[in-house]
């Protein structure tokens, strides 16, 4: 023990406590620094370029333009099949396979996939009631109308989607053709008689 | 040894560096953040998000005050990430821009309840009053607290008020008493009505199902070739 800590001890009032200096095993640096390596790269896949526009589970800016819709009819089915989800898959399901006692199919139907739209927008526009032979079956149900609850745009979007989905594949519909369908004021539900007089074009 | 100095650089640094990386990155990231009109589906023109009504605004102060966001979250995770779309919490997940007008930002941490972020969409204002006053009465088993205090247990007095509860069966008022939800209560139901996250944006695009591809049941996974 040197002279100085005898007189340190001497006058601790004035004295400070000092904190000596451990060194660091280099092996714990080098860990630390392969954490640190390896979280760079993590963020550097994982952090989508720190693009905003980019969300998880995306990864960079062109997977997010791959999921957009590409096109006007692109666009135009998702709308439809917005729709669908809200309002149609109730009944008709989300595989548009139709449910024994509650809705026939529309894949395949001959009612969706006829060549002209005709039918199908009186359809949606006006309900439906009565018997009539989907696909070699018959059914008897009733289908509320929806003209009050979609403008033309929708319901041409939703008969565009159910044309062109699930292996079907007609023309698209135009608001247009739903304008003119919607014109003719039909009291009440239509019936399959009263449709097979509309031509299919 | 005089530490000061080390000790105030030691905390300076500390503090600088989560203030670049918790304040100033994301003001200079998404601080231009407004109202997009990249809505995908749902026409053009449109704007979200829109600011909620001065009821519902003033509802979020209710819900802040009465802690709901200790149990409840507001928003809705990814789809391969938990089942939030599956089951019924939202069609897609929450953005930056479902936030823009809240101040604070209610989105909790805890999901001892539901996600409410698009509470809007499944429950209208007497749901929301009633789940307030009994939860039980809508949800047999639920384990959300009561909140009475937000409602006045009257006594009906003439006619009764037009805004009384409806409640069904063992939790309605005694005869000649009815329950009359408060200001708060108004406001809070506003405010979980206004919850509602719309449409596809550009950055949380739908899945569309593709145009003509069937959709016949899946085959029973087989180890023999495609044929």
């Amino acid at each position: 023990m040197s002279q100085d800590d005898t007189k340190n001890r001497t006058n601790q009032d004035n004295s400070e406590p000092s904190a000596g200096f451990a060194t660091v095993p280099i092996w714990l640096i080098m860990v630390f620094g392969g954490l640190f390596y390896w979280s760079q790269l993590y963020l550097n896949d994982h952090a989508g370029g720190f693009d905003k526009q980019v969300y998880a589970p995306y990864d960079s800016l062109e997977q997010v333009v791959a999921m957009n819709p590409k096109s006007a009819g692109d666009e135009f089915r998702l709308m439809g099949q917005d729709v669908f989800n809200k309002t149609c898959t109730a009944c008709h399901q989300p595989s548009g396979l139709g449910k024994e006692g509650t809705a026939p199919p529309l894949v395949g139907s001959e009612w969706v996939l006829a060549p002209g739209p005709d039918r199908i927008a009186r359809i949606a526009l006006n309900g439906l009631t009565g018997p009539i032979t989907v696909k070699g079956k018959d059914w008897n149900l009733t289908m509320v109308p929806w003209k009050d609850t979609y403008d033309d745009k929708h319901i041409a979007a939703v008969l565009t989607y159910i044309r062109s989905t699930w292996g079907n594949n007609a023309s698209p519909v135009k608001p247009e053709q739903v304008a003119a369908a919607r014109k003719e004021v039909h009291p009440g539900p239509m019936t399959s008689p009263e449709l097979q007089q509309i031509p299919v074009q | 040894m005089n530490s000061g100095p080390t000790l105030f650089l030691g905390l300076f640094v500390a503090m600088a560096c989560s203030w670049l990386s918790f304040v100033l990155g994301p003001q200079l990231q998404i601080g231009d953040m407004r109202p997009t009109t990249n809505i995908v589906v749902g026409a053009s023109g449109q704007i979200y998000p829109n600011p909620e009504p001065g009821l519902a605004h003033q509802g979020a102060e209710v819900y802040r005050a009465d802690g709901c966001a200790s149990c409840h979250t507001e928003q809705v995770r990814p789809r391969d990430l938990g089942s939030d779309i599956n089951r019924g919490w939202g069609v897609r997940r929450s953005t930056g821009y479902d936030y823009l007008f809240d101040q604070p930002v209610l989105l909790g941490t805890l999901r001892v309840g539901p996600d409410l972020a698009n509470a809007g969409r499944r429950m209208d204002a007497a749901a929301v009053l009633l789940r307030l006053y009994e939860p039980r009465a809508l949800t047999p088993g639920s384990i959300m607290p009561p909140s009475p205090f937000l409602f006045d247990k009257r006594k009906i007095q003439g006619a009764p008020s037009p805004d009384a509860l409806q409640i069904p069966g063992p939790f309605a008022p005694p005869r000649g008493y009815e329950i009359v939800p408060r200001a708060e209560a108004r406001a809070l139901a506003a405010y979980v009505t206004s919850l509602h996250q719309d449409g596809y944006l550009f950055e949380a695009p739908p899945p569309l199902q593709p145009a003509g591809k069937t959709n016949a049941p899946a085959k029973p996974a087989t180890n023999s070739p495609a044929k």
